[in-house]
């Protein structure tokens, strides 16, 4: 009989794909990135759920920021498929259609290591530029949304300021609430804390914390181990690229199964 | 002496029409010149570089000269006027390109970045994002190069145009007193060329006051 034509098989994979779907509001299959010879992504796949805090682990190079940078297209990979919500690519190495990564990216928030913010533009200006360029918001109700984001991030009073007059850690506070003002679904934060002093970072902490508490989908690259296991649901430990193991922080912490994780915890934890 | 000196200032009008239009030349048409540079194509950024480098690498005045002699031997006579704004202009382009380039490349990566992650579009990340930072960064260099060219102009007075020390040079011929026309007529160039520099300051301290240029 023609698989075509059996009802039966299609009916699993039509409820296959809405179990799947229902599931997890991000999924990543199969994802690959080379630079040049070196695949610094090689073959991930991740599935998140709304709702869900995922931290990636890992040391340096091993593919943490890339891995990032693919779940809103900042780098195209070369194959694999992913799915953000509604929108849905798959990657052959053929040019990619902008509409498509437009529309991944607009259920994608995302927060830099080194902040970026726009040097030339006040704190207010930083929020709200997106929003009427990209949602097509009035200038009065951007700033308004822009005034709540960065009361959000404890930062109403710094309105006006530009980032040169602010401190690392504002910055960075100011790079969330212009992530959040665009209401993503999905916030993608890259060592958010990494370039800052350990108290400064624990005000970004605190931030992400409270996001976390308010069922924000989040991603976040770190090197915040404590943090990583308090506040994530899920734990990947990636490795040159790949995946190597993933779990519940308290699995992946306290009785990893890989001999490398463990000794990238050692050496993180110096025990 | 007293009509000297009016000739003499009544030619600054030259000097000026001859460096505003090789400016604007520069400033308008270096912006699509540097559009090469950034293209993906190396064919289209070797062209650019090959462009620049050609157009720099040779003294003005031998620009000049084969504007004005060379393409009169070629049957393209062109006035000395026009010669002198076209060799000028093409120049201009050429530094300006570089001084944009120069720009571009201090804004760093993660901007183009942060404006792709917030889904802005291309226009708007030009608009909003590169090109004010682009302005500020390119600001005071242009200021600089513009008093260069204010002064550059006087080459031109080797071709007949009548600028002000082709002027100059005509009075003190006639009249002597070499000293004090040319002394008036640097007198001239100082009293264009520091307004210039002192409003090209203010603007950029107005425009930077609240951040660090890059
Ligand atoms: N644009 C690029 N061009 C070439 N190689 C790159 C590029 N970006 C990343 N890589 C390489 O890919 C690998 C993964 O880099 P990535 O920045 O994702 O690591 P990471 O886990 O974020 O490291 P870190 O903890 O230091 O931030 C590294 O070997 C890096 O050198
Ligand atoms: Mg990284």
């Amino acid at each position: 009989m023609d698989k075509r034509m059996d009802p039966v098989h299609t009916d699993t994979r039509a409820i296959e794909v809405e179990h799947s779907s229902g599931h997890s509001f991000v999924q990543a299959e199969h994802l690959v990135k080379r630079f040049g010879e070196h695949r610094a992504i090689d073959d991930v796949s991740l599935s998140i759920a709304k709702g869900e805090v995922i931290s990636l682990i890992g040391p340096s190079g091993a593919g943490k920021s890339t891995l990032l940078r693919l779940l809103n297209v900042l780098e195209t990979p070369d194959s694999g498929t992913l799915r953000v919500g509604d929108a849905a690519m798959t990657f052959d190495g053929t040019p990619v259609k902008r509409a498509r990564v437009l529309a991944i990216r607009r259920h994608t928030g995302m927060v830099f290591q080194s902040f970026n913010l726009f040097p030339h533009l006040s704190a207010v200006q930083n929020v709200a530029l997106a929003q009427m360029r990209v949602l097509g918001r009035s200038k009065d109700e951007a700033r308004t949304r822009a005034l709540a984001q960065l009361e959000r991030v404890g930062l109403a009073a710094k309105a006006d300021a530009y980032p040169s007059q602010c401190s690392g850690g504002q910055q960075q506070r100011i790079g969330i609430a212009r992530a959040l003002a665009m209401d993503p679904d999905l916030m993608l934060f890259d060592e958010p804390t990494s370039g800052l002093d350990p108290e400064v970072g624990a005000e970004i902490l605190a931030v992400m914390r409270e996001l976390a508490a308010d069922g924000t989908t989040m991603v976040m690259a770190t090197h915040e181990m404590e943090f990583a296991r308090h506040v994530s649901h899920w734990t990947c430990v990636m490795v040159e690229g790949a995946v190597i193991e993933r779990g519940a922080p308290a699995q992946v912490f306290d009785a990893p199964e890989h001999e490398r994780t463990r000794r990238f915890l050692s050496a993180v934890l110096g025990r | 002496m007293a009509e000297a000196f009016l000739l003499i200032a009544a030619a600054t009008g030259a000097t000026l029409l001859l460096t505003v239009s090789a400016a604007l030349i520069g400033i308008v048409l270096g912006a699509p010149l540097v559009l090469l540079a950034q293209s993906r194509s190396a064919i289209l950024r070797g062209i650019y570089t090959v462009f620049v480098h050609v157009v720099r690498g040779v003294p003005a005045l031998v620009w000049l000269f084969i504007a004005f002699f060379g393409l009169a031997e070629l049957g393209i006579v062109l006035p000395a006027l026009a010669s002198a704004v076209l060799t000028l202009g093409i120049i201009a382009i050429a530094t300006m390109a570089e001084i944009y380039r120069g720009g571009l490349a201090a804004i760093r990566q993660g901007q183009y970045e942060a404006g792709w992650a917030l889904s802005l579009g291309r226009w708007s990340l030009a608009k909003d994002i590169i090109f004010p930072q682009l302005f500020r960064a390119v600001s005071p260099t242009t200021a600089t190069y513009i008093v260069g060219l204010l002064k550059d102009s006087a080459l031109a007075s080797i071709i007949g145009v009548p600028e002000i020390v082709y002027v100059t040079g005509l009075e003190v011929q006639s009249l002597g007193h070499g000293l004090e026309l040319f002394l008036f007529a640097g007198l001239i160039y100082l009293a264009l060329s520091i307004p210039l520099g002192v409003v090209s300051r203010v603007i950029h301290v107005r425009l930077t006051r609240r951040y660090a240029v890059l």
